[in-house]
């Protein structure tokens, strides 16, 4: 028998008293006058998890009371309604089912005898409650390491907030401006720390999954292995916690429906054996976690069916919906990707599928790696500031030429005209009409992309998520809300409703004119390909065609050799050629030597600006997150725009 | 009525909400609206930190008001929120004598100097701004 680490049992049994807790309250909610099918949905999936949960982790009696409801509740979602004298029974079968829980849990975890003890360097085998000694690990409430985080959150908060105060004060006080640096690197490692504390690798909640579904493929006279690859990744407590169950969902699924009996296989030219993958890894600012089976893949019906109503996830998430049929302990019944969707939805996450008839499945959850803090793209309509989880956005672009489409606004962006609207108008503000020519955000998923025109993009932030609290928590499109540093509230938009509202708005962009002229051209210099990538698309969404050199010396190579050039926009120090250095080749060069240079660095050490005053650069910029409209300010003075 | 409560003035109307149920009163700042909300919510606004929605009381009773000046930061239960008013009057008992009031966000009313108070109802109240339909 393969041992289920305790974390896991703690994770299985604490998901189970949620879901108990709210099937009760559910129970009783029926008893009054309430929307029955709703309710009678929600305790079928709590009912559908806790069993599921309970038969991966072999406690087989919680197991056993939890198909008896989930099947009488199934009866209740066939008929629309339950009868008022099944609550009770019903109610006691849930405290029936918390006390087998809890004694299962309580049960002590058989062990493998010939378990190897965990290797600990050279020092030979560790004692085996090594793990448990308190000097190696420590214990702690993550109540209270939530509370540490957003204190630190605050504190960092705090810091910007003094940094955007005293920062013009100290401007050219070295010693000053050293200090406030050191501060901030000292606040972001400590936060780094802090969410560190927060993170747990998945194979934390990995362990007992082999054995379960082997068990699982067993009990349907299948053959099925699981490999796990990328077990290290890190990801949030919560969002580990929040997955176990999805995860499970997706594997009794793939070993119900995608893997076929091994005669099947075996006549397909496949192994009789079945392989599961469950993957994870990071991607971006996000977490990939995978399952994929070699099955038999969805039917081509239902791949047809997806590529004409959006994606293959949402097809198969429609309630109800079931792909096998038959109903033993461990068959999904068509609720698993529903519930998985709609629980990884709520952790900020989106869940992808693809599949191949035949070749097999692979669902995609896509997960923010920690729920503390977010990184937004920050656009401003009419005044207010939104947050645009990073992730999510694409591009940025300026709406210099919009189509339309059955009289839906498109904006045509790398060969596809995708749907344009207006921020306000698909959040159902009113706000005034939008400029000519507005600054846009391509938000993709891999299905689907949208462009959204705003008034202004403010640049990117991080911040600390809060919650939008009890009395707004109902309103959809929001993941929450973080404070900017002048104290403002900024909301942070769930990329996945953008995504998948009907577009809205945006006519009147699609009447715009061109500007007839042509735009002006910058060269962003700069070693760093992120700052090149941000200024690049700042730039282009005001409407400028950008170039780009990784130092000074390319840069120049293109001055002298490419298209002309309306101004020069270049980081300090730099690899083969600096920035002054540039400056100084460039004034030294007959034909351009009176083409505008502005310097962008973000030390605001007086030594650099007199430097690059003498050396005769137009402009001096000091790179800070929030002032790119004064960058665009400048950069339109010096081009004459 | 026993206990002492927070008085507020919304145009010429009087209201008042029980001082247990009133957490603390502050300025009126930078509310950021959220679209999709229910109708009477203002928005959100950042009181130390934490992120609390603002209700326009006003619009919610359907008293015509002037711009507020001061937010009422009630509670009830597990929720929260700011009710926007356009003064507060001051904070002491009430008489006695409880009146009937036909308004869902009102507990009843009593007479203050020959004046209606109306009596804050603040389950009712906070239950609208989530979306809720009262009785």
């Amino acid at each position: 028998m393969t041992e289920i680490d305790r974390e896991t049992l703690e994770i299985a049994r604490d998901e189970a008293a949620d879901c108990l807790q709210r099937i009760e309250a559910n129970l009783l909610a029926l008893e009054g006058d309430g929307e029955q099918t709703e309710l009678i949905d929600a305790i079928f999936r709590d009912a559908h998890s806790v069993k599921g949960a309970a038969a991966m982790v072999g406690w087989s009696d919680a197991a056993a009371i939890g198909r008896e409801i989930e099947d009488e509740l199934e009866q209740a979602r066939a008929n629309g309604s339950i009868a008022a004298e099944r609550i009770g029974p019903l109610l006691k079968a849930t405290d029936d089912l918390r006390r087998a829980v809890e004694k299962e849990f309580a049960a002590p975890v058989p062990q493998e005898p010939e378990a190897p003890p965990a290797a600990s360097g050279n020092g030979g085998p560790a004692p085996q409650e090594a793990q448990h000694d308190p000097q190696r690990s420590l214990r702690v409430d993550p109540g209270k390491v939530d509370r540490m985080l957003d204190a630190v959150g605050e504190t960092v908060l705090h810091h910007r907030r003094l940094e955007h105060i005293v920062g013009e004060r100290i401007a050219g006080d070295d010693l000053a401006g050293g200090e406030m640096d050191r501060g901030e690197r000292l606040l972001e490692e400590l936060q780094e720390a802090v969410i560190g504390m927060r993170t747990l690798p998945l194979s934390s909640v990995t362990a007992a999954f082999p054995r379960a579904v082997r068990d699982m493929a067993t009990a349907e006279g299948k053959q099925a292995e699981l490999a796990i690859i990328g077990g290290e990744t890190q990801l949030d407590r919560a969002i580990l916690s929040g997955i176990a169950d999805p995860v499970v969902h997706l594997l009794r699924n793939a070993v119900a429906h995608g893997i076929e009996p091994p005669e099947d296989r075996e006549r397909t030219g496949k192994p009789a054996r079945g392989r599961l993958e469950l993957r994870a890894e990071q991607r971006g600012g996000l977490v990939a976690v995978e399952v994929a089976d070699d099955g038999r893949g969805v039917s081509p019906e239902l791949l047809a069916r997806a590529a004409e109503h959006g994606s293959l996830a949402d097809v198969l998430a429609t309630a109800g919906m079931s792909t096998a049929v038959e109903v033993g302990e461990l068959a999904g019944r068509g609720v698993g990707l529903d519930a998985v969707k709609t629980h990884v939805e709520s952790l900020g996450g989106s869940v992808e599928v693809r599949s191949e008839p035949g070749a097999g499945t692979t669902v995609t959850l896509l997960l923010p790696v920690t729920l503390a803090v977010i990184n937004v793209l920050l656009c401003e309509r009419d005044g207010q500031p939104y947050g645009l989880p990073v992730p999510a956005v694409q591009e940025i672009v300026s709406v210099d030429r919009a189509a339309s489409l059955a009289a839906q606004p498109r904006f045509v962006h790398r060969g596809e005209a995708l749907p344009l609207s207006d921020l306000a108008a698909l959040l159902g503000a009113s706000a005034p009409e939008l400029a000519a020519r507005p600054p846009a955000v391509v938000l993709a998923s891999a299905t689907r992309a949208v462009v959204v025109a705003c008034d202004r993009v403010l640049g990117d932030r991080e911040l600390v998520v809060k919650s939008l609290g009890g009395v707004l928590a109902g309103v959809a499109g929001y993941l929450g809300a973080g404070v900017l540093e002048d104290g403002r509230v900024a909301l942070i938009l769930d990329p996945n409703r953008l995504l998948e509202l009907p577009a809205a708005g945006a006519s009147e962009v699609a009447a715009a004119e061109p500007e007839a002229r042509p735009a002006p051209r910058v060269l962003v210099v700069d070693d760093q390909f992120s700052v090149r990538q941000l200024q690049r698309s700042i730039l282009e969404a005001a409407g400028y065609q950008v170039d780009t050199a990784k130092h000074g010396r390319e840069a120049l190579q293109k001055i002298l050799t490419g298209p002309e050039l309306d101004l020069v926009l270049t980081d300090m120090q730099m690899p083969e050629m600096d920035g002054l250095e540039l400056l100084r080749a460039i004034r030294d060069d007959e034909q351009h030597e009176s083409l505008p240079v502005a310097i962008v660095t973000s030390k605001a050490s007086e030594d650099d600006r007199r430097r690059g005053a003498e050396g005769g650069a137009d402009a001096y910029i000091v790179k800070q997150e929030f002032n790119q409209q004064a960058l665009l300010e400048t950069i339109e003075r010096l081009v004459g725009r | 009525m026993s206990g002492d409560y927070v008085r507020v003035r919304l145009g010429g109307e009087h209201y008042a909400a029980s001082v247990a149920g009133v957490r603390e009163i502050s300025s009126v700042v930078d509310v950021t609206p959220v679209p999709g909300s229910a109708p009477g919510v203002l928005g959100v606004w950042n009181l130390r930190g934490d992120v609390v929605a603002a209700i326009d009381l006003a619009a919610m009773l359907g008293v015509p008001s002037g711009p507020p000046s001061r937010i009422v930061v009630v509670e009830d239960g597990e929720l929260h929120a700011g009710l926007a008013v356009e003064e507060v009057l001051d904070v002491g008992p009430l008489p006695g004598a409880v009146e009937p009031a036909e308004h869902p966000h009102l507990s009843g009313s009593v007479l203050v100097d020959r004046d209606p108070v109306g009596i804050l109802d603040l389950a009712s109240i906070l239950g609208a701004a989530r979306g809720e339909v009262s009785a």
